[in-house]
């Protein structure tokens, strides 16, 4: 009895009543063991099994933005995007930052410096910013020149000698120092717009010529404004004919700088002038529209780049005329190439871009013409050429299948009725019994024919269809060939004795 | 009942005792816990969300891309260079990503992944400003590239807001949903 009740009181527990016996102490422990293991195994089961039923949540789970918007988590949202309207403009011409990054900042200490020759307020970056300016200056303005003559001297130096940084696109800027300020300009020649501005206006107010730096309502892009002779104001954005200098955007007036700026005119000067607006001093006058093409070409030729035409008067149909002449003229310009049919010789059109003889390796830089028209301050009418050089771009040659594929299939589905459209057998057709030679220049469908003899006439319009079945001979290349024995010419052709079907309206009779 | 028990049974009721207290205290402890996990699962598909296999997956979406350049919130210059993408408040930003054409041309790829989703709104509206300064720049210097830009998307989900500007919106937008709702 004593050793089980000794033993039992090891265990811990209070003798009872049964047969004595006592569970080992080991074994007990690893009953505890296992107990507490099931237990903490329940509890934790059964927590998450309560939180789940109770459904317990952070009082913050619904969320609200600033206007009390309930925002449902993990909803997928599309934002509507949209230019945001609102102007940012800032009512002042210095301190002014441009594209997040480049600031407007006032070069009056040096140009005063340059006036007063008195350089001891300057700093060693300013000191050697004017010497630079006052070098170019030496170089380029001339005594007794005239207000415009040296903003346009000035304009001719940082057009040839500048060129744009093109890291200004790029989402985190990319520019090189100081490519806004005069310093990096003129030692670097590289600059983005603020750099232009800012250098243009010091050159400007060092001879003594008002000049303001005008930034646009997008904070995006700056010019200047500069006042003239007749004391009126003219922008002139360098910037955009830096590398041409095509004059397109020099000295301008609100009505043709609104045509691509946007500014605070509240802020900024009115420039009303038109004495010294660029394209009203050099615009040609033109009479007879028909020399448009040779003095077009001529100007290609010469590599201007800015061509510029007045019309005294235009009525809506020789408008018409006009615009269908400069779609021809524009498609020569470096997509269109005719070919010999022997394959040895490649020609260009005769408006592009020249003769060549090896198309893969002395193929020359095609250009690309864009027109548009403004108004001329005496009522005239304004035609404004762009002629650009497309250096970088992909450019393919058409094969003369592709060629042929392109008419094809424009015609096809453009020349319904290819007998229903004809104006008048007189006017449109041409017969065999007529003498040539005439010109056939042809480019998607548009032709325009110059005739030597004997009509003497002009037609602009569609070519139908020309059956050279009974032509007697025709030129390709200023080459007699025999003709050939498919459906379409290429253009200039000269065409002996053929008949051609037109459609279109005559130019002249 | 502690009264009836010897020194030993003494000894083991308090043993026992002091057993379950603790399992109290840890049974406690362990709802507590598990009902704050219970709340971020119900709530946060984004969890775990790795900036960089999100902008890989948005990247591959995109097709064709050009030569691209990247900054990020783990840059030393993170968050210096964070205001080219966007004038939200850095502090209410966890992490960023921003993909641009090394070029200039219109194809961006940005992530803003926020501190708290209730600012997603704001963050929305920071891209939507960038796009329109964007657009203005190329309308200024590079023309022919506004209209691409003009056609940017921003999208968001929970805690993470993008932007998107490339030539196949669609697609990068279901891989950026897709990621977050995986």
């Amino acid at each position: 009895m004593n050793n089980v009740s000794e033993k039992t009181l090891e265990a811990g527990f209070l003798p009872g009543p049964g047969d004595g016996k006592t569970t080992p102490r080991p074994l007990g422990k690893a009953i505890y063991i296992m107990l507490a293991l099931v237990l903490i195994v329940s509890a934790t089961a059964a927590a998450l099994g309560v939180v789940s039923i109770l459904g317990i949540k952070n009082v913050n789970s619904e969320l609200r933005d600033m206007d009390g918007e309930i925002i449902r988590v993990g909803e997928f949202i599309e934002h509507a995007t949209g230019i945001i309207g609102a102007t940012q403009d800032v009512a002042q011409e210095d301190d002014v930052t441009i594209g997040g990054r480049y600031v407007i900042k006032s070069t009056r200490a040096i140009s005063d410096a340059y006036i007063t020759k008195d350089t001891s307020a300057l700093d060693d970056k300013q000191k050697e910013t004017l010497s630079m300016a006052s070098a170019i200056l030496d170089s380029i303005i001339k005594d007794g020149m005239s207000k415009y003559e040296m903003a346009l001297a000035v304009y001719d130096w940082m057009c040839a000698n500048l060129k744009s940084d093109e890291g200004v696109i790029v989402a985190i800027p990319t520019t090189t120092e100081d490519c806004d300020n005069p310093y990096g300009v003129l030692k670097y020649h590289n600059a983005v717009c603020v750099g232009y501005a800012t250098t243009y206006r010091l050159f400007m107010q060092m001879l003594g010529i008002e000049c303001m730096v005008v930034h646009d309502s997008w904070l995006s892009h700056t010019w200047d404004l500069v006042k003239l002779d007749d004391g009126k104001w003219y922008h002139t954005d360098i910037y955009m004919d830096v590398g041409e200098g095509n004059y397109k955007n020099f000295c301008m007036n609100d009505t043709l700088a609104a045509m691509g700026h946007t500014w605070n005119k509240d802020f900024f000067p009115a420039a009303n002038g038109m004495e010294y607006c660029y394209v009203y001093k050099n615009a040609v006058p033109v009479t007879d529209i028909f020399e448009l093409p040779t003095l077009i070409k001529k100007g290609s030729e010469d590599d201007v780049t800015a061509l510029y035409y007045s019309f005294s008067s235009l009525d809506a149909r020789t408008y018409q005329m006009i615009e269908t002449m400069m779609s021809l003229i524009s498609s020569y310009f470096g997509s269109y190439y005719r070919y010999d049919y022997d394959g040895a010789q490649i020609y260009a059109d005769i408006y592009g871009i020249g003769e060549m003889s090896d198309l893969i390796v002395d193929r020359p830089v095609p250009k690309s013409l864009y027109w548009d028209w403004i108004g001329g301050p005496n009522g005239e009418y304004i035609m404004r050429i762009s002629i650009t050089k497309q250096e970088n771009s992909n450019y393919y040659e058409l094969t003369e299948e592709e060629y042929r594929q392109i008419q094809e299939a424009v015609t096809d589905v453009f020349d319904d009725n290819q007998n229903s459209n004809v104006i008048s057998a007189e006017i449109c057709y041409i017969s065999r019994d007529n003498a040539g030679p005439y010109y056939i220049v042809m480019s998607g469908g548009c032709f325009y024919i110059v005739y030597t003899e004997p009509l003497g006439g002009a037609y602009v319009g569609s070519i139908i269809s020309i059956d050279i079945t009974n032509a007697d001979y025709i030129y390709l290349g200023g080459v007699e060939r025999e003709f050939p024995d498919y459906g379409f010419l290429p253009i200039e052709a000269e065409i002996y004795g053929a008949n051609v079907w037109l459609e279109g309206s005559p130019i002249r009779g | 009942m502690a009264k009836k028990l010897n020194k030993k049974g003494q000894l083991i009721y308090r043993r026992l005792f002091a057993f379950f207290a603790i399992f109290t205290v840890y049974l406690i402890c362990i709802m507590l816990i598990t009902s704050c996990e219970q709340k971020s699962n119900d709530e946060g598909e984004d969890t775990d969300i790795k900036l960089y296999e999100l902008r890989i997956a948005m990247t591959e979406a995109a097709g064709n891309l050009p030569a691209m350049s990247v900054v990020d919130g783990s840059m030393e210059s993170g968050e210096e260079l964070f205001p080219y993408l966007s004038d939200l408040s850095y502090e209410l930003v966890d992490d960023y990503f921003f993909s641009y054409s090394s070029d200039g041309s219109p194809y961006e790829l940005a992530v803003i992944l926020l501190k708290d989703e209730s600012n997603a709104k704001f963050a929305a509206q920071s891209l939507d400003e960038h796009i329109s300064k964007r657009v203005a720049t190329y309308s200024t210097y590079k023309p022919g590239y506004a209209d691409a830009a003009r056609k940017a998307s921003v999208v968001s989900y929970g805690r993470c807001v993008a932007l998107i500007m490339c030539d196949d919106n669609d697609a990068v937008k279901e891989a950026f949903r897709s990621y977050l709702e995986n």
